[in-house]
């Protein structure tokens, strides 16, 4: 039968796939018998949670990754936008957060531009815009935390307006399930995969290589800036950094997933899976009392793994 | 038979040139509907560019294309694929990792979607699968991923999307453009290509190349033969003999004063200095051979023949044919890095690919020639002298005439031939006593090969043994003590060249196919 | 009627723009070799004359030592990073071990009484191992070196976390400080002279040493290097080694200079030492440019900091700056013909 649905979907490499799963249940069985609190409602309710803020960034950075490019403003644009959204939330009320998310998007598009041409790496560009937005942040906050109090805007992620679910899961499962569809679905979606891929043949079957592109970092903005906006509602402040995590949490999400660093394999779909990996990976760690320190270690160390396990390797004198 | 039909394709005066080098010139052919047509010819001759000025990847710098009665410049492929011409490419222009139906479609998707930016797949699947049960590829699969497909079927998918994306257009006869679909396949998945060839030219025309002159023979209806960017000669379907068409491929009038055979040497008591034994792996087979002290040994045979492998197996150039032996002036070479162990044991190679195997494009020449003797140009370890550099650089330049702007000249503005000097230069300023080249004048100019003959002469003169491995026949014969011809991974046949018996082409071809 | 009017016109206006467009094109173009080498210089001249405008003492020999102490550590790492660069690689772990070492020579002075002289020879074994480190993963696991050393980044930086517990190192040592922010000649700091002549030496290994034309050879592409007899495994390492070695001297310099050991005081570093080897014209796919190039790329950006500073900039729109004329010094001096698929 797991044969049969193997054929259907093509999919090879499901075996590794349940390797990373089993892993990942019998870690948190382990953590579960070393802690007990690990496996409560209350627990798994706050994974919950803080997995949503992380799984709305990691699917607009797997788009990005999915092209063979990086984009490592992530970070930087979720805090500068968190940031812009407590600053108007007094003003703005629930709007601030469209508007947050658009000035995401508008940063995501100044590095597709700079990119494609200007042709900067995207190593490169990102980190500018990152080191840019880091001053920004700090320049509209002057250094300092701000609290956001308004209402409606906290609502967006700790209501229920479904009543089984915090508001900040159910917007970051429906920003999921619509990249699913993106990406499997639509022309944008496919050609991301195509760039990352092989992108001489797709530029001679006159598939538009730079208008994805722009659109690829765009959307990784505009995400990254609604995972900060989320962020920022979820704690009720909004600090310079609060969004840095972001920037390394979404490759190690991307790449625990399955989807290849080097772009051209994986897809959105799985990029849940790392981002439940990761952040249950921290909260167990959290509830072990392992020290934050010790927790940077692992993730390193789960880096390493997942790139192991998930690419083909080349010969020790070819690789760069 | 072929009464008074119009063509569906004409090319009247194609030429096109690279840089100022002109790779093809005033080339004129037909294409009649229903037609498998081949272009023969060896490396270089041209075919590939003219295939792909058809296909509109390389618009022509002078003539005119017809197609269909009316005048054709495609200036992008896209292009040409609209007006019905599709190319299969040697290594399939499909992106791996997507569903096969998203690749007989890509980039077309826009007319599959609904205003939501939503592809519609069903429609796209459904045609797709369409187009394969009428190509009776019933059995692959739109939904699959590409990637999960042999060669051969892949091969297919590329040969369906051309009839899709005829349909698509409204093209009712489409011409197809195979670029050597056969290099990389055995002989079964051979048979079954040609069948299918054979099965689509009633909806179709073909366009042809491959290097192995039986399929040519085999398959085509007509062949066209390129010679340095012309086409020389066009044979109809009964009257092609491998020989006649090898012969129209190669045929020069032999130049013994090219290929300086009056310095050929004696070596008939010379000691041996490479010996390899039951090389084998990788296609090759149990191939064994010496080459003596001031020798030209001469290895030739068709594409995919295997003398490439051997080349690397004793050179140690990853991934090489690793079973049997390897020896230098009776040093054993090992097979774990086989290469360093070589080269310090003064083994040099001048490899196929310049650009990428031979030269560092981006650094000048004399860092170039000085690349493999660092040593050498050092007075203090590890220490470059830049004098000693530069003076090791001038002599080479000059002994060989390298032309460039100076020593200090980036190697990548270098022309091919004298790119290929460099590569010499480096093993002669280390100083070599085997040197392995791989098609060492291929893209190079007759005056520039004249010379590189000539070094190469120098070299034995000194007492150096060479193993030239060459698809150019008359290279073979004209350089060489000793030619070996290989044929399917093994030795088939060996004879000595003196400077007073050198062997006819025919004779040698006679053994390669 | 006036629709198919204003169109000509749009259409006549965008015309001349995509003319002059074309000009400025074919201009830069045949100009390149000159743009590429003399951009930097430029933008510096340009800087210098610009804050000296906006403030004459930047141009003040107080200053011009400040501008050496303060650009003495960027100077050191940006250099280490270049031979990683040369050979087609990367290296994101700069800032990191920078760090890390900054801690922990605070806390092993602090807490083992080491000797500035001892001191010096933990920092660069400390900066070593963790360039051991990258070049095993890379080398022995064939890890992609922006992966691997990604990796190395969060590690190095948990465990330099790790190592301060939380808390500022605050640590005593005349020796150091003497060699951090002390001046030997004159009123020329310790530190400037400390990096020029780090600078100097690693300029003329890149240029001159085997080692330097191997990381050229293998940066170039292809496998060239390979089969011309070059040790590949061994100059890949070195490189590794070279970069974590300096970062390692850096770190010690940094934390000398204010004799405290902070969390994150070296991190900022790996945005501008990247910054400061494509500025200066080592493209970031290797074979091309150079240890010596690096030199003005890390002016630039000193300069910039500098200036904005004694402009009286505040701290927060500096940042902001320093990113955007990064972005404007790549472009220009970017090598494009050489990036044919950029990633």
């Amino acid at each position: 039968m797991l044969q049969a649905w193997q054929e259907r979907r093509g999919d090879s490499e499901l075996p590794r796939r349940i390797i990373t799963i089993s892993v990942f249940a019998v870690a948190c069985a382990a953590i579960g018998l070393a802690a007990p609190s690990f496996l409560t409602l209350s627990n798994l309710r706050a994974i919950e949670l803080s997995s949503s803020v992380l799984l709305v960034a990691s699917v607009g950075a797997t788009f990005v990754i999915l092209m063979g490019s990086i984009d490592l403003s992530v970070g930087a644009v979720a805090s500068f936008c968190g940031m812009l959204v407590a600053r108007m939330a007094p003003d703005f009320g629930v709007w601030s957060i469209p508007i947050g998310c658009l000035v995401g998007l508008s940063c995501g598009m100044i590095n597709g531009l700079a990119y494609v041409y200007l042709r900067i790496p995207s190593i490169l560009v990102t980190l500018a815009t990152a080191t840019t937005l880091s001053g920004a942040v700090l320049f509209i906050s002057d250094g300092r935390s701000l609290t956001v109090s308004d209402a409606a805007v906290i609502e967006i992620s700790q209501g229920a307006w479904l009543h089984v679910m915090p508001n900040g899961v159910l917007i970051s499962l429906v920003v999921y399930l619509a990249a699913v569809l993106v990406g499997a679905r639509t022309r944008f979606g496919r050609m991301t995969l195509a760039l990352g891929s092989d992108e001489q043949t797709a530029a001679l079957v006159g598939v538009k290589v730079n208008t994805i592109k722009i659109q690829a970092f765009a959307l990784s903005g505009g995400l990254a800036g609604l995972a900060g906006a989320l962020l920022a509602a979820r704690l009720g402040s909004a600090t310079a950094t609060m969004g840095g995590f972001m920037t390394l949490d979404t490759v190690t999400a991307v790449v625990v997933g399955g989807t290849a660093i080097t772009g051209g394999f994986g897809n959105v779909r799985l990029t849940i899976l790392g981002v439940l990996f990761t952040t249950t990976l921290s909260n167990g760690l959290n509830t072990l009392a392992v020290a934050p320190h010790l927790q940077a270690i692992i993730q390193g160390i789960v880096i390493l793994l997942a790139v192991l396990l998930n690419t083909k390797r080349v010969s020790a004198e070819d690789v760069r | 038979m072929t009464a008074a039909r119009e063509p569906i394709f004409r090319m009247r005066g194609g030429s096109k040139s690279f840089s100022g080098n002109s790779v093809v010139e005033g080339v004129n052919l037909e294409i009649f509907a229903n037609e498998i047509v081949g272009i023969a010819g060896e490396n270089g001759a041209g075919k590939s560019t003219t295939l792909k000025m058809i296909a509109g990847i390389h618009p022509p710098n002078a003539g005119e294309m017809e197609l269909f009665g009316k005048p054709f410049k495609p200036l992008r492929y896209t292009q040409a694929v609209e007006a019905g011409i599709s190319m299969v490419f040697q290594e399939q222009a499909l992106i791996p990792s997507l569903a096969v139906y998203e690749n007989v479609f890509l980039s077309l998707e826009s007319n599959f979607t609904n205003r939501l930016a939503i592809v519609d797949r069903s429609a796209m699947i459904a045609c797709t699968e369409r187009h394969m049960k009428d190509l009776g590829l019933a059995h692959i699969d739109p939904r699959r991923r590409t990637s999960d497909y042999a060669f051969h079927d892949r091969q297919m998918i590329e040969i369906a999307k051309a009839f899709a994306l005829a349909e698509y257009f409204h093209i009712d006869h489409p011409i197809i453009l195979l670029d050597e679909p056969t290099a990389a396949i055995g002989e079964r998945e051979v048979t079954l290509l040609f069948d299918s060839i054979r099965r689509f030219r009633a909806r179709a025309s073909f366009i042809l190349i491959t290097h192995r002159l039986s399929e040519y023979i085999e398959l085509c209806d007509r062949i066209y033969v390129f010679k340095d960017g012309r086409n020389v000669g066009e044979f109809a379907g009964e009257r092609i003999s491998e020989q006649s068409l090898h012969m129209a491929m190669v045929g020069r009038v032999r130049d013994e004063e090219y290929f300086k055979e009056r310095r050929q040497l004696d070596v008939a008591e010379a000691p041996i200095v490479l010996s390899a034994k039951g090389l084998g792996g990788d296609n090759v087979k149990n191939v064994s051979f010496d080459v003596r002290k001031g020798e030209i040994v001469g290895l030739g045979g068709l594409v995919g023949c295997g003398k490439e492998a051997v080349g690397r197996a004793v050179v140690g150039f990853e991934p090489f044919p690793a079973a049997g032996t390897v020896e230098v002036n009776g040093k054993v070479l090992p097979v774990r890095a086989r290469g360093k162990v070589a080269i310090a044991n003064g083994v040099g190679f001048v490899p196929k690919e310049r650009k990428t195997e031979g030269i560092v494009p981006y650094m000048s020449v004399e860092a170039n020639i000085s690349l493999a003797s660092l040593p050498l140009v050092s007075r203090l370890t590890g220490i470059i002298s830049a004098a000693r550099e530069r003076s090791l650089a001038e002599k080479h330049v000059n002994a060989l005439r390298i032309r460039c702007s100076g020593p200090t000249q980036l190697c990548q503005f270098l022309s091919g031939g004298n790119q290929q000097k460099v590569v010499l230069a480096k093993w002669l300023a280390r100083g070599v006593q085997v040197l392995v080249l791989d098609n060492p004048t291929r893209g190079v100019d007759v005056g520039a090969k004249e010379e590189i003959y000539g070094v190469l002469r120098d070299l034995t003169d000194h007492g150096a043994a060479i193993l030239l491995i060459s698809d150019d026949l008359l290279e073979l014969i004209g350089l060489a003590n000793r030619i070996l011809v290989m044929r399917d991974g093994e030795i088939q046949f060996e004879r000595n060249a003196p400077a007073n018996d050198k062997p006819t082409e025919q004779e040698l071809v006679r053994h390669m196919v | 009627m006036s629709g198919t009017w204003s169109e000509t016109k749009a259409r006549r206006s965008r015309l001349r723009l995509e003319a002059s467009v074309d000009i400025t094109r074919q201009f830069v173009r045949r100009h390149r070799a000159i743009i590429n080498s003399s951009g930097p210089t430029l933008l510096v001249l340009t800087m210098v004359v610009v804050f000296t405008a906006i403030n004459p003492r930047f141009l003040s020999w107080i200053n011009v030592f400040n501008l050496m102490r303060q650009s003495s550590i960027l100077l050191i790492v940006a250099t280490g990073i270049t031979f990683v660069i040369l050979m087609g690689a990367i290296d994101l772990s700069v800032g990191a071990i920078v760090t890390f070492v900054a801690i922990s020579s605070a806390v092993l002075i602090r807490d083992f009484g080491f000797s500035a002289a001892a001191i010096v020879f933990a920092a660069s074994a400390m900066g070593a191992l963790c360039g051991v480190l990258n070049a095993l993963l890379v080398l022995r696991l064939r890890i992609p070196s922006f992966v691997a050393t990604l990796s190395t980044m969060t590690i190095i930086g948990g465990i330099s976390t790790w190592i301060s517990g939380g808390v500022n190192v605050f640590f005593r040592s005349p020796d150091l400080t003497w060699v951090a922010s002390g001046a030997m000649i004159g009123r020329i700091p310790n530190s400037g002279i400390l990096a020029l002549l780090i600078f100097a030496f690693a300029s003329f290994i890149g240029a001159r040493s085997h080692f330097g034309r191997s990381l050229f050879a293998i940066g170039g592409g292809g496998v060239t290097a390979r089969l011309s007899g070059i040790d590949v495994l061994r100059t890949k390492a070195i490189a590794f080694i070279a970069s974590g070695t300096l970062c390692g001297i850096a770190g010690l310099l940094l934390v000398a200079r204010t004799s405290t050991g902070t969390a994150r005081m070296g991190d900022d570093l790996l945005l501008q030492a990247i910054a400061a080897v494509v500025m200066g014209g080592t493209a970031l796919s290797g074979g091309s440019g150079g240890v010596h190039r690096t030199l003005i790329g890390v002016l630039v950006i000193a300069v910039l900091q500098n200036g904005l500073n004694i402009a009286g900039v505040h701290t927060y729109i500096q940042i902001m700056v320093t990113g955007l004329i990064v972005i404007l010094a790549v472009t220009v001096t970017l090598d494009r013909s050489r990036l044919a698929f950029i990633k």
